[in-house]
This record gives structure tokens, sequence and C-alpha cells, in this order.
């Protein structure tokens, strides 16, 4: 029944995983072509194994509790705000430069970390996953959100680390 | 027992749901503590943008206190409360975080200028 859009998806698995190697090979890869590769990467992989339910990690492909509307527009609101400061990081790298030096490319891998754990988490929303399953399903959408909040924290250290050197005359101009 | 309204201690099914959330909690809360490092050692620089990210990092740290509190709570009403709030307080988070961006961006742009 799903055979079209399964052919689909791997083609499009295999075929941006192709561009984005070409592109990493010769170095063309910007902060958003890597953002948005890693989350639909992220998506794509994950529909194929919820389709296959490999492991049998689903019990029914259907709400574990009635879906609650309020619930699940706000978790989307979550993912939304995640895009919202990834595009408000390009607008301050816009207006100041410095932004887009050490640091940089931690703090999107931050926001990429944040927005994949909101996916899973909106993701379990609309699937009973098995008891054996559910935990190791807490584990993964906790531990991006972990990944996430250290390597934002990390991305703010380098970036003030950065800026002192900057804006610290050097010996030879005093 | 009933802490309030809380299951305590967590049944041993909910115990790698609540461990892993108040986890989180616990590395947000360094992460906040790591903010105000930065902050106490850079005073010029941090002076504007640096504040809001790290309470920023304290409200998206206290998303996740809200989501353990609401795996381990029995009563239904609070139960969607505590949900209700989890989302709320990421959302805030992420956008003092985001707001703190932008004024660390101007702010940098302000005193480059000067410099």
């Amino acid at each position: 029944m799903w055979e079209v859009e399964i052919v689909f998806l791997s083609i499009l698995l295999v075929g941006l995983n192709i561009a984005f190697a070409i592109g990493l090979i010769k170095h063309k890869i910007s902060g958003i072509i890597l953002y948005i590769a890693g989350l639909v990467d992220t998506i794509i992989i994950v529909l194929l194994l919820t389709y296959f339910n490999v492991g049998s990690f689903i019990y029914a492909y259907e709400p574990y509790s009635p879906l609650n509307p309020v619930d699940v527009g706000l978790e989307c609101a979550e993912l939304a705000a995640f895009i919202v400061v990834f595009c408000v990081s390009f607008v301050a790298r816009a207006k100041y430069p410095v932004i887009g030096g050490k640091g940089w490319n931690i703090l999107l891998l931050a926001v990429t970390l944040g927005s994949i754990g909101m996916f899973f988490d909106i993701y379990g929303e609309f699937l009973n996953f098995t008891s054996q399953f559910f935990p190791l399903y807490k584990l993964i959408t906790g531990a991006f959100q972990i990944a996430g909040i250290i390597v934002l924290a990390i991305a703010f250290f380098m970036f003030y680390k950065f800026s002192e050197i900057l804006f610290t005359p050097s010996p030879e101009n005093e | 027992m009933f802490l309030f309204e809380f299951n305590w201690p967590p049944d041993l099914k909910d115990i790698p749901t609540f461990s892993i959330e108040v986890s989180i909690f616990i590395v947000g809360c360094i992460a906040g503590i790591i903010g105000v490092f930065i902050w106490k050692n850079h005073r010029i620089l941090a002076r504007k943008g640096l504040p809001e990210c790290v309470i920023g990092f304290f409200v998206f740290a206290f998303h996740s206190l809200f989501d353990a509190l609401d795996t381990i709570c029995e009563n239904a009403p609070l139960k969607e409360n505590l949900d209700l709030m989890d989302s709320l307080y990421s959302i805030v988070g992420l956008i003092l975080i985001a707001i703190g961006i932008l004024r660390i961006s101007i702010y940098g742009a302000k005193i480059w200028r000067e410099l």
C-alpha cells in the first residue's frame, strides 16, 4: 500500500546523502544545508523504521492516549521555537559577523540536536510503543536534549573566548 | 507513598523516564551556571544579551523538571497543567535564548564600531 512512498523516501535518503557527501568533500557545505540535511535525514530514517517496525518497537499505530490538540500544538510550537533560534542566529551573524567565528558551527549543531530531540517528542505522541522500548525512546529524546544544552553552553563559551581575544589589543599596538 | 499529589518514590516503571528528565534539568542548570561564569568573567562583552540567554537556560531547564513531576503525578488535572507548563517553559526559554543572541549581535556591533 505504501510501496511508492517507501521507494520515494529511500531514493531521497540515498540522493540526499550522496549530495551531502560530495558537498563535504568539496568543502561547499553551509550551516543551513547541514541543519536541513540533519533534520530531513532523521525524519526519513524514523519514517522508514516506523513503516518496517524494526525490532517490533511499535505496539500499535495509534496514540497511547487520546491526542490533546493543545499538547501537540505546543510541542510543534517548541520545534518552531528551535527553528526561530536557528533563523535568529543567521540574522545575528549578518549584523555582527564575529558570531560567525569560533562557536558558530557548534551553535548550529546545538540547534540541530535540539530540533531532532523535539521531533522525536512530537513523533512519540502519535504512536504506542512497547513497554520495553518506551524507556529507550525517552533516553534517545533526552540524550538529544542534553547534548543540545551542553553543545549550546560550549558554543557560548567559545564565542566569548574568541571575542575576548579579538577585543584585547596586541602589545605591539599599545 | 503520596507526597502531595506525587507518587514518591517513583514506580519502578517510571524510574528510567524520571531519571532522564531530572538529568536534563540538572544539565540545563549546569549550563546556566556556566553562563553565569562567562557573564562574570566577561563583564563588558557579556553585558547585554548573555543575561537573557542565561535566564533562558534556566527556564529551559525547568521545563524538564515539570516533565519529571508530570511523570510521577497521580492527579489528572495537575498532570495536565504540568504538561502545559513543560511546553510553555520550553518555548519561553528558547525565545529568551533567541532574544539574547539578537541582543548580543546588536551590542557587539555597537562596541565594535566604538573601538
